[in-house]
């Protein structure tokens, strides 16, 4: 016979809600909150009245009915996601069928008729697939045009859920100023506002701008359809809660945008802007008008020393500093953000293709900068070793060091490096072609605190180097793609000497085989991906002794390894639980490896 | 448990060179707690700062078999604080392990409170923990229900809770594909 309900009939509203939300935290929760809601109508009205954000895939000819529904079921939505890039599966789904990886997954063009077609970027790991609803949707065929997301569902999200504080809405391409409007008109809680890639009008900016006094965020990458008028409209009105504005690549924006918001954003603290029709008038508003800039990333062709100049004298708060193609950009503007006040606080520096650079402005970093953390230098080709004599003085505190395409660094930069940074924690050299075992042995002498290394095409690196720091340091990461003279004996030395590798690229080294793959099976219990594409020499038994001690292995990727068979691949598929991802060549994995393995195996593409 | 009747001012006495405070349960049993543990509750602060405690306070929506519950929570809890706040290595924190360990005795003691008690017991105590305003009590119970419907299905929560399932066949069967498109982070 069926007990008393006591739970029902002991606890109000708030206090199932309580339990509620407790079943809803931590991880895996949707399927607990899911079941929960279909357990009586009091529990649904609850469960709908306590969740909080949502992510949807809006493709599909009910996108807009998707979002009604959404809206009226989940009013307390607080973080509300529209992303047209996620896949959609084919079919209907099951009940609670979450993430079935059975379905393949291809990225979703999603077109609409007035937008001309937009190429959609191939987004890596979404391991989420969701129905579209209702279960009747057909199956269509690949010609047939698909809607989205429109200003309709836009608006049933705005009405329905007014407490709305953060909204995505990326690659929508049929939503216009009219949704945003009503968005506007109703969600005056909203703080963030991501369009990165809709296409959008200056009316819809302006009003955001009128109603939503709290936004503190706006990422407006590859929006289009607005022109200044829209920014300028927006930051004269709700300005002074800007946090932080990202744009990306809108050939409508000019410097009088910018000028605007350094007129109207005093309290911006992180900008990202990517574009290639500011000039120095542009980036020195900014400067000038947001003193409180903490996180800058410039993207800028037209812009120079100028710019960087009044960086310098105005942002003394600057904490991290990118600069991406700057082209017109030399020693001197990198040298006047080193000598101003500005450097005491900076802690990370990228530098990107700035071919003009050469050594004095990162001997003013080095000198100013003690504070310094993260150092990246990208496509830098004129500078030359003694930059870092004074980064290796003056960074004691540097942690990172990313160095790729820096033809001129060899190992006597390495070796001042080393010796002045001892808290590097991860090293990084893309094709450091002049860099070798000195560079090494310098580093394992002084950096004990090493925990990632990476030496892509650091061709004149060798054994001696690698047993140096394999002695020394316990690494985590390793990455020696393409250092070709590395042989078994290097690798045997890091396997005894890391126990705690977590990850391992050794793509392309020719020489190395099974006895280097046996050592690091034996010695790094811990990992979980592992890379050896192209090695020609590595055989099954390497393999199978890999994995006989590598118990924790996720990722694995061997193409292009000619001695490897379908026998290998089975072995690997079977022996190893973990497996997330195998990349392999498709005619090595037999029916019964395809059978078990699936959603695992990606493969080699030969037919671009 | 019972004091002597008739004490006038009595409830604020002093036990030990600890502070007492009296409190009345619905079904008036009286109890004794210290004031540092009452302290936990900030509706029993309040009324302490008030100083309306001449007379013992009255519960009347805490029962006797709940409020003893809720005593020994608060007295172990104020324990554990005192303990901590006395002990100078925890204040330099150069010992953060024993405070780690510490803390996670006080959890297991908790989860042990909360797993020994029926449903009524573990409800009426979520109710009196809310009622009291005792915060670290009611996510101990509330996470213990929570608990419970974890990891289950629909018919499974329903059977441990005595619910009746009010939906019809077809309210079901919608609801189960709705749920399929729209997940939280």
């Amino acid at each position: 016979m069926r007990g008393a309900d006591l739970i029902n009939l002991a606890l109000p509203d708030e206090l199932l809600d309580d339990v509620l939300r407790r079943v809803g935290a931590g991880g895996a929760c949707k399927r607990d909150l899911d079941a929960c809601a279909l357990v009586c109508r009091r529990w649904r009205r609850l469960e709908r009245a306590s969740r909080r954000s949502a992510k949807l895939a809006a493709s599909g000819e009910r996108a807009d009915e998707v979002l009604r529904l959404v809206a009226e079921r989940f009013r307390a939505l607080v973080d509300v996601s529209v992303d047209e890039r996620l896949t959609v599966g084919s079919g209907g789904a099951g009940a609670g069928t979450s993430a079935s990886a059975s379905r393949s997954r291809r990225p979703v063009h999603s077109t609409c008729p007035s937008r001309r077609r937009r190429r959609m970027p191939l987004v890596a790991n979404f391991t989420v697939q969701i129905s579209p609803f209702p279960l009747d949707q057909p199956v269509g065929d690949d010609g047939t045009e698909r809607s989205c997301l429109t200003d309709v569902g836009l608006t049933h999200l705005a009405r329905g859920c007014k407490g709305l504080e953060k909204l995505s809405l990326i690659w929508c391409s049929a939503i216009s100023s009219t949704g945003l409007v009503r968005i506007a008109e109703n969600c005056k809680n909203l703080t963030s506002l991501d369009l990165q890639a809709c296409y959008i009008g200056d009316p819809g900016l302006i009003a955001i701008g009128e109603g939503c006094k709290l936004l503190s965020n706006l990422n407006l990458r590859f929006v289009e359809g607005t022109t200044d008028d829209g920014l300028i409209g927006l930051v004269k009105n709700c300005g002074q809660s800007l946090v932080s504005l990202a744009v990306a690549t809108c050939v409508w924006m000019t410097d009088a945008s910018l000028h605007a918001v350094g007129s109207h954003c005093p309290n911006l603290e992180i900008l990202s802007l990517e574009s290639d029709r500011i000039q120095n008038e542009g980036v020195i508003s900014i400067a000038k008008g947001c003193r409180q800039l903490k996180n800058l990333k410039l993207q800028c062709i037209g812009a120079g020393d100028e710019a960087l100049d009044a960086i310098g004298l105005f942002c003394s708060l600057l904490e991290s500093l990118s600069l991406n193609n700057f082209e017109r950009f030399t020693d001197r503007s990198l040298s006047s953000i080193a000598k101003a006040r500005s450097c005491k606080k900076l802690a990370r520096l990228k530098i990107n293709g700035c071919q003009n650079m050469e050594t004095a402005a990162l001997e003013h970093i080095g000198r100013w900068c003690p504070g310094l953390l993260e150092l990246s230098l990208i496509y830098c080709p004129r500078i030359q070793n003694s930059a870092f004599l004074e980064i290796g003085r003056g960074c004691s505190l540097l942690r990172s060091l990313y160095l790729v395409d820096c033809s001129r660094i060899s190992d006597d930069a390495m070796c001042h490096i080393a010796q002045g940074c001892k808290n590097l924690k991860e090293l990084s050299i893309r094709r450091g072609y002049e860099i070798g075992d000195k560079a090494l042995i310098s580093v394992a002498e002084n950096c004990k605190l090493l925990r990632e290394l990476t030496l892509q095409f650091c061709e004149r690196v060798s054994d001696v180097g690698l047993t140096a720091v394999g002695e020394s340091c316990s690494l985590q990461k390793l990455n020696l793609c393409g250092c070709q003279l590395i042989t078994d004996s290097g690798l045997t030395a890091i396997a005894r000497g890391c126990p705690d590798l977590v990850f391992l690229d050794i793509s392309v080294l020719r020489i190395i085989g099974d006895m280097a793959l046996a050592e690091i099976g034996e010695g790094c219990p811990k990992l979980k991906e592992i890379a050896l594409s192209h090695c020609p020499e590595v055989t099954d038994v390497g393999l199978g002794h890999l994995i006989k001690g590598c118990l924790q292995l996720e990722s694995c990727q061997m193409v292009y390894c000619s001695q490897i068979t379908s026998a290998g691949v089975a072995t690997v598929i079977s022996s190893c639980s973990k497996m997330k991802k195998l990349l392999v060549e498709e005619w090595k994995v037999s029916q019964r490896t395809r059978r078990r393995a699936g959603p695992v195996l990606s493969f080699l593409c030969t037919g671009l | 448990m019972a004091a002597e009747k008739g004490e006038k001012g009595a409830a604020a006495k002093e036990v030990a060179g600890e502070r007492m405070v009296t409190l009345e349960s619905s079904d008036g049993e009286e109890f004794h707690m210290s004031e540092a543990a009452a302290q936990l509750s900030t509706l029993l602060r309040h009324v302490i700062e008030g100083g309306g405690i001449d007379n013992g306070i009255p519960l009347p929506k805490v029962a006797a078999r709940t409020l003893e519950k809720v005593i020994m929570y608060c007295e172990k809890h104020a324990k554990a604080a005192a303990k901590s706040d006395s002990d100078p290595s925890a204040a330099a924190g150069s010992s953060s392990d024993n405070t780690a360990a510490a803390s996670e005795d006080l959890e297991k003691w908790d989860r042990k409170l909360v797993n020994g008690l029926s449903q009524d017991a573990l409800f009426d105590l979520i109710v009196a923990a809310d009622y009291l305003v005792i915060d670290g009590l009611l996510d101990a119970t509330c996470r213990k229900v929570a608990d419970m419907m974890k990891g289950k299905t629909p018919d499974e929560i329903r059977k441990i809770f005595n619910i009746l399932n009010d939906f019809t066949k077809e309210e079901e069967e919608e609801m189960r594909r709705e749920y399929a498109w729209a997940f939280d982070d």
